[in-house]
């Protein structure tokens, strides 16, 4: 054999063939470093410094809240994966992202139940149901929010006052706050400044309030490219821009649409939940598409909708549309004289 | 203005181990083995026989194009080898006298001025050479346009991918003659502009060939993104003359290089400069290697291994095969050994999908690398039809972004080749030949 002479023998050479030292994988041979895992640590950190907020406005109250949902989250993920006999997907750390996400969309007053229940819904026939991450058609702390908002609506709408720090455990009597939103719906400007809203000084839910830190935390995401401008950009655009054509009950234009932006989950919403990528389109025209569809709803329930609150709402129903969206077909700006053929 | 193209990623050089390697011959070892074909399936033959004498320059065989020994000697055997590039092709093994005697063959052809295009062009085919890093007869390019008049000849000076710094070295090291010989080039083509496509971190390549171009010469440097894969011949063209532009021609300085040789010597393609590296590698060179040799020698010259190897790549080491051994020889396309070690080859357990969309965004041809993998693991063949792969040019970039680690490039090649079977067999041959009329 002529294959035995081309080098010399040498048994105990890695690179002789053979030697079984050597892996064969398809190509490309090198990877970037960014993985499931990384991504869901970067949201984790675009949203910690408003847990840290939401302790100082409302008291441990809040940080044991996202505890338990995230606690519950994590559980569920890992005895349905555990009861399926499927590999154990904890460790990408999506159902934390989950955990943290739903109890930012709940009142600081909702007693501990509420996000186990939540995290229930979220976890178990949200995304696990449909087969686990990437393969779930509605964002499951959307979905876990929604599920409690329309089962639960006086619980999860009963709003206290920044700085009156609730107890971690016991009783207590909440004092009802007004949310902004409240006074939006019918048409009138909140009592609260624009730079109370943007600082988080009013009611809400508890890691909704402070735009300023979301805003930064978005900053954070784009610049360590987990995510792209494009979805919360066209997405608050598109509300702004609606709101200042169209004013209700004769507000000015300007103080409308700051206060429209600045209320309720819609910065929260914009970065950290419409850019979802399971729940959202990957084509770019797609993305756009879904990004003015969120706008448009969510401006259309927030004047004509039951809930004070339809964020959530709007974005589910263009998360049914993502792969829809995906698949428009417009002229592809890729045919050239070779290619197209 | 840089030129640049749609998607593509960055990457890190790590080109720092061989940056100022200058080209070293490699002596061939006492035996080598000389593919006669560029790929598997090509048919090829031998025009010698076991104990014939060669010299340097004696015709052996022709495949596509003939291949000529690259040393002196005696044959030793007409056999088969597998090459790296996947398969095996016929070819002759050579026992190297050492003594580098030279056909009668090779003697110069005369001046260079008065070469006639006719002629570059076949001189290029008796010449034997070959693209680099694509097992692609220079011939075939310089014909690609089939007399429609040449827009623009681009010279590809890029080199995007991490480690290799073979091609740098052949513009630095080998300048005059690169240059000559893209006068032959653009002699034989006769495009409207010629330019010389250097990637935006190489500018002191750039400022080197912008001082040793003559005024005289119809050519032009220009700089392009330095983003992967520049280098294809397609993104080429889109970062000099826009992606619809058709009548372009994209070749590489090493053929330059070989063909002045050939045009002035009279020595056809006998070695190419083959960078070795990667992290598992002693001491990381550039080497001027005559085709044949094994990569093993390649190895050994640069110092042996450092660490224990985890992939032995040849080529790039986006593109490039993983090979099970280094008992292959070097190919008359071959740039690249590459030894990595575990800490920097790729790991590859792969998890769900998360849609995140960083393939879309990368692809060059704006496919959806993440459905095309869907529908192929589902056996959606509809979908699949309506992707787009065939346009799939094998970059590796998705492959390269996902955080998922899934094998989206190799879903696009096995879709491409799945959708291929599938016309070959359910095509009438009748309804065949209408079909390439209309492709």
């Amino acid at each position: 054999m002529a294959r035995s002479n081309l080098i010399p023998r040498a048994r105990q050479n890695p690179l002789s063939r053979g030697s079984g030292a050597l892996r064969r994988s398809p190509a490309p041979h090198l990877r970037a470093e960014a993985s499931t895992r990384s991504i869901m640590s970067d949201v984790l950190i675009a949203l910690s410094p408003m847990l840290i907020v939401s302790v100082f406005f409302y008291g441990f109250r809040t940080l044991a809240l996202t505890l338990t949902s995230v606690a519950s989250c994590i559980a569920f993920e890992w005895l349905f994966r555990r009861a399926v006999k499927k590999p154990a997907t904890v460790g990408d750390l999506s159902a934390v992202v989950t955990g943290v996400l739903l109890a930012y969309n709940l009142p600081a007053s909702v007693p501990y139940w509420i996000p186990v229940v939540g995290a229930a819904f979220a976890i178990l026939i949200v995304k696990q149901l449909y087969g686990g991450i990437g393969k779930n058609f509605l964002n499951p702390a959307l979905a876990g929010k929604a599920f409690l908002l329309v089962c639960f609506p006086d619980t999860m709408q009963t709003w206290t006052r920044p700085f009156e720090r609730l107890p971690v455990l016991g009783t207590f009597e909440a004092e009802a706050a007004a949310n902004p939103l409240e006074a939006l719906k019918n048409g009138l400007i909140p009592d609260d400044s624009a730079l109370e809203l943007l600082l988080g000084r009013h009611a809400g839910a508890l890691g909704e309030t402070c735009a300023l830190l979301l805003l930064f935390g978005g900053l954070y995401l784009i610049l360590r490219r987990v995510i792209r401008a494009r979805i919360p950009l066209v997405y608050l655009g598109t509300v702004a821009v609606v709101t200042l054509l169209f004013p209700l009950g004769g507000a000015r234009p300007l103080e409308w649409m700051t206060s429209q932006l600045l209320s309720g989950s819609l910065v929260l919403a914009a970065f950290f939940m419409a850019t979802d990528y399971t729940t959202s389109p990957v084509t770019p025209l797609g993305q756009t598409v879904y990004a003015v569809g969120c706008g448009l709803v969510t401006v259309f329930l927030r004047y004509f909708g039951g809930w004070t609150e339809s964020v959530c709402f709007a974005i589910l129903i263009m998360n049914s549309c993502a792969w829809l969206v995906d698949r428009i077909r417009l002229p592809q700006p890729r045919g050239g004289a070779r290619n197209g053929r | 203005m840089k030129g640049t193209f749609h998607g593509g990623i960055r990457l890190d050089p790590r080109k720092r181990s061989t940056l100022s390697a200058v080209l070293e011959a490699l002596d061939p070892p006492s035996l080598i083995t000389v593919p006669l074909a560029l790929r598997e399936g090509t048919p090829a033959t031998a025009d010698v026989h076991p104990g014939d004498a060669v010299n340097i320059g004696t015709r052996l065989g022709v495949g596509e194009i003939p291949v000529y020994s690259p040393v002196s000697g005696r044959v030793r055997s007409v056999t088969e080898v597998p090459i790296p590039d996947g398969g095996s092709v016929p070819a002759v093994e050579l026992e190297n006298d050492g003594l580098d005697t030279s056909d009668p063959f090779v003697r110069p052809r005369g001046s260079l001025e008065a070469l006639t295009p006719d002629e570059i062009t076949e001189l290029c085919y008796t010449a034997g050479l070959v693209l680099t890093g694509s097992p692609t007869p220079v011939y075939n390019r310089l014909r690609s346009l089939a007399g429609a008049p040449c827009e623009a000849l681009i010279i590809d000076c890029t080199e995007c991918d991490p480690f290799v710094t073979s091609r740098r070295r052949t513009l630095l090291d080998r300048t005059d003659e690169v240059l000559a010989g893209v006068r032959l080039f653009a002699k034989a083509l006769s495009p409207k502009r010629t330019v010389l496509a250097v990637s935006s971190d190489s500018y002191d390549i750039a400022e080197h060939l912008t001082k040793r171009i003559s005024r005289s010469d119809p050519m032009a440097v220009r700089v392009v993104s330095s983003k992967y894969p520049q280098g294809n011949e397609r993104r080429l063209i889109e970062a000099v003359a826009g992606y619809q532009s058709a009548d372009a021609v994209v070749l590489d300085p090493e053929s330059a290089a070989e063909l002045y040789r050939a045009a002035s010597t009279g020595a056809p393609q006998l070695t190419r400069a083959v960078t070795v590296a990667g992290d598992a590698v002693a001491n990381p060179k550039n080497l001027l290697v005559r085709i044949g040799t094994p990569l093993s020698a390649l190895i050994d010259a640069a110092g042996g291994l450092s660490r224990d190897p985890a992939m032995l790549l040849f080529g790039g080491a986006l593109t490039g095969a993983a090979l099970d051994g280094a008992d292959y020889p070097v190919t008359s396309s071959a740039r690249a050994v590459l030894v990595l070690s575990e800490a920097a080859a790729a790991h590859t357990d792969s998890s769900a999908c998360i849609r995140c969309g960083r393939c879309v965004a990368v692809c060059p041809e704006n496919l959806e690398p993440l459905y095309i993998s869907l529908w192929l693991t589902r056996g959606a063949n509809y979908e699949l039809r309506r992707s787009r792969v065939a346009q799939c040019i094998g970059c590796g970039s998705c492959s390269y972004v996902c955080p998922a680690k899934l094998p989206l490039a190799e879903h696009a090649r096995l879709a491409k080749a799945k959708l291929l079977a599938a016309r070959k067999t359910l095509v009438p041959p009748e309804a065949n030949s209408e079909s390439e009329v209309t492709e």
